[in-house]
């Protein structure tokens, strides 16, 4: 118990303690002015004090239960009680017969004695009860300080703790600014690289390109038409080295870009691209585009990865008799994929591998021209999105791309 | 006296880049008042020497140039209370977005990335021929 809780429950012990001594003593005084007086509506009077007084002891037994020490006392109450009470009624008894005898019975050396017997033990209760409370009081000192003590050796280990999380933070914080700070340089020199090789390295290709074609246009009469195709070699793969260049350019500024994510209409976005891809080369090709769930994603980046897939598609159909594409989306992997299958070319399962690297080809610049960038940068727009790329395909069964975006459709 | 001997004035330090550029607007016949001026230095010392009072009406600007760069003559122009009004076209060989946000709040009138294919070059010279010299409207 804590010591204002032994406090309060002594406060309590006392009070009856003092009720019960204040009950006896009116109890005694109730019978000697009903012996006196003769007054039998002091009987009621003497009854309830009686009542009370039993109250009160009652109440002292069940709180002072668990004493041990007040609980032998209590029982020496009890009997010295019981003992007045069986006086009392041998008084009332002999009043009936004879007042004087009842006064001499009042006032003899047994009742007084029963009177004195009452008030002893009650004192000694009183006294019990309080050297009780002190010693208690005492121990819930004791047990304060030694709360305190150890409260406080708590509260340095606390601060120690606090202390090493804080050095432990601190370190790990500069650290990381430190790490930071060199990400930081190593992205300002990327940026400075990717800047200077769209600069630098456009312009004397620009020089090759332009001035072949100068040469073509004003001296190509008089090459000869070995010549000629001599010089379409050079403009050919000057744009080509122009195309890689802005590929890779592209490749390299998607990592430092950042997302925004917005909520698309993916078929709607297909059925443009479409459009787009195929009104300056027209091809009978047979499009089923199928249900396709709205996304959210980044707009720019995830129309480049449909423009690729739906690209390359077309690409490898090229050679086809009957070129069919299909494009749907399907509820896996509580998301949605989405997939573009294609009836053309295909490739060998065994190097799929190397489909989604970067300059990684599966069919060489004769067969269908591409710089190898196409798909690494769809893989790497996905995983930006958290998400996945997959394909399956067969060589001249043609190929289907899968891919989820980790964020739930909308 | 507000000198228009020069309609178009080149600024760039690129010799090839320079020729090309002058072949391609001869080729549209643009060519005829065309000064080309390699110096970065040099070109602000055209437009704001004493005593001059030259007024292009179309100024063809490099972007990366070496001591003074494109975005500086560009902040020079645009800056001069009487030649701000001269249309300022930006040729640059890169799409840097920096570069362009950082010309279009110079107040460059156009953005112009030259591309490696010189077809696709002699068309974005046609148009700008085109569109600077007889369909815009300089104020007087």
């Amino acid at each position: 118990m804590k010591s204002r809780e032994l406090i309060f429950h002594a406060t309590r012990v006392l009070n009856h303690i003092e009720q019960t001594q204040t009950n006896s003593v009116r109890v005694e005084e109730i019978l000697a002015k009903y012996i006196l007086t003769g007054d039998s509506s002091l009987l009621e009077s003497y009854n309830k004090e009686v009542k009370k007084a039993t109250t009160h002891y009652k109440s002292l037994v069940q709180l002072i239960g668990e004493k041990g020490s007040l609980q032998v006392k209590i029982d020496s109450f009890k009997v010295v009680g019981k003992r007045k009470f069986e006086l009392h009624k041998k008084i009332m008894n002999a009043y009936k017969s004879s007042r004087q005898q009842a006064e001499l019975m009042l006032n003899s050396h047994e009742n007084r004695a029963s009177s004195d017997k009452i008030a002893l033990v009650l004192a000694n209760m009183r006294e019990e009860e309080n050297r009780l409370l002190t010693e208690r009081l005492k121990n819930g000192q004791i047990e304060i300080k030694y709360f305190q003590a150890t409260f406080s050796v708590m509260m340095v280990f606390a601060f120690l703790i606090l202390v090493a999380v804080f050095l432990v933070i601190n370190r790990s914080f500069k650290l990381r600014l430190l790490a930071e700070e060199k990400a930081s340089i190593v992205n300002q020199d990327l940026e400075s690289f990717t800047y200077s090789v769209s600069h630098d390295l456009r312009a004397p290709l620009r020089s090759i390109r332009g001035f072949t074609e100068v040469l073509r246009e004003e001296y190509g009469p008089t090459l000869g038409q070995e010549g000629n195709r001599l010089l379409s070699i050079v403009i050919r793969n000057a744009g080509r080295m122009g195309l890689l260049i802005d590929d890779l350019l592209d490749f390299s500024r998607l990592g430092r870009k950042t997302l925004t994510f917005s909520k698309i209409q993916v078929r709607e976005l297909v059925t443009e691209i479409i459009q787009e891809l195929t009104v300056h080369t027209p091809r009978e090709v047979k499009w089923e585009v199928k249900h396709l769930d709205t996304i959210r994603a980044d707009a720019n980046m995830i129309r480049q990865v449909w423009i690729n897939l739906i690209s390359n598609a077309l690409k490898y159909t090229l050679k086809v008799d009957k070129p069919v594409i299909e494009i749907g989306s399907f509820p896996k992997y509580g998301t949605t994929v989405y997939y573009v299958k294609d009836n053309g070319v295909g490739f060998d399962m065994k190097y799929s591998d190397k489909l989604f690297k970067v300059f990684q080809r599966l069919h060489n610049n004769q067969e269908f021209e591409g710089t190898g960038v196409g798909l690494a940068l769809v893989q790497r727009i996905i995983s930006k999105h958290n998400g996945k790329i997959w394909a399956e395909a067969r060589v001249n069964e043609g190929a289907s791309f899968f891919f989820y975006l980790n964020n739930p459709t909308v | 006296m507000i000198d228009r001997q020069v309609e178009i004035l080149l600024i760039e330090d690129n010799q090839d880049d320079a020729e090309l550029a002058i072949r391609a607007l001869k080729k549209k016949n643009l060519a005829n008042k065309l000064l080309h001026i390699s110096d970065s230095e040099e070109a602000l010392e055209y437009l704001f020497g004493e005593g001059n009072n030259t007024y292009p009406k179309l100024i063809l600007l490099d972007l990366k140039m070496p001591k003074i760069d494109g975005i500086q003559v560009l902040k020079r122009i645009k800056s001069d209370p009487d030649k701000k009004v001269i249309p300022v076209v930006m040729l640059t060989s890169s799409k840097e977005e920096k570069d362009i946000v950082e010309s279009y709040n110079l107040g460059v009138n156009a953005y112009i990335v030259k591309p490696v294919q010189f077809d696709k070059f002699l068309e974005v010279v046609d148009q700008l021929g085109m569109f600077w010299l007889l369909i815009n409207q300089p104020p007087k």
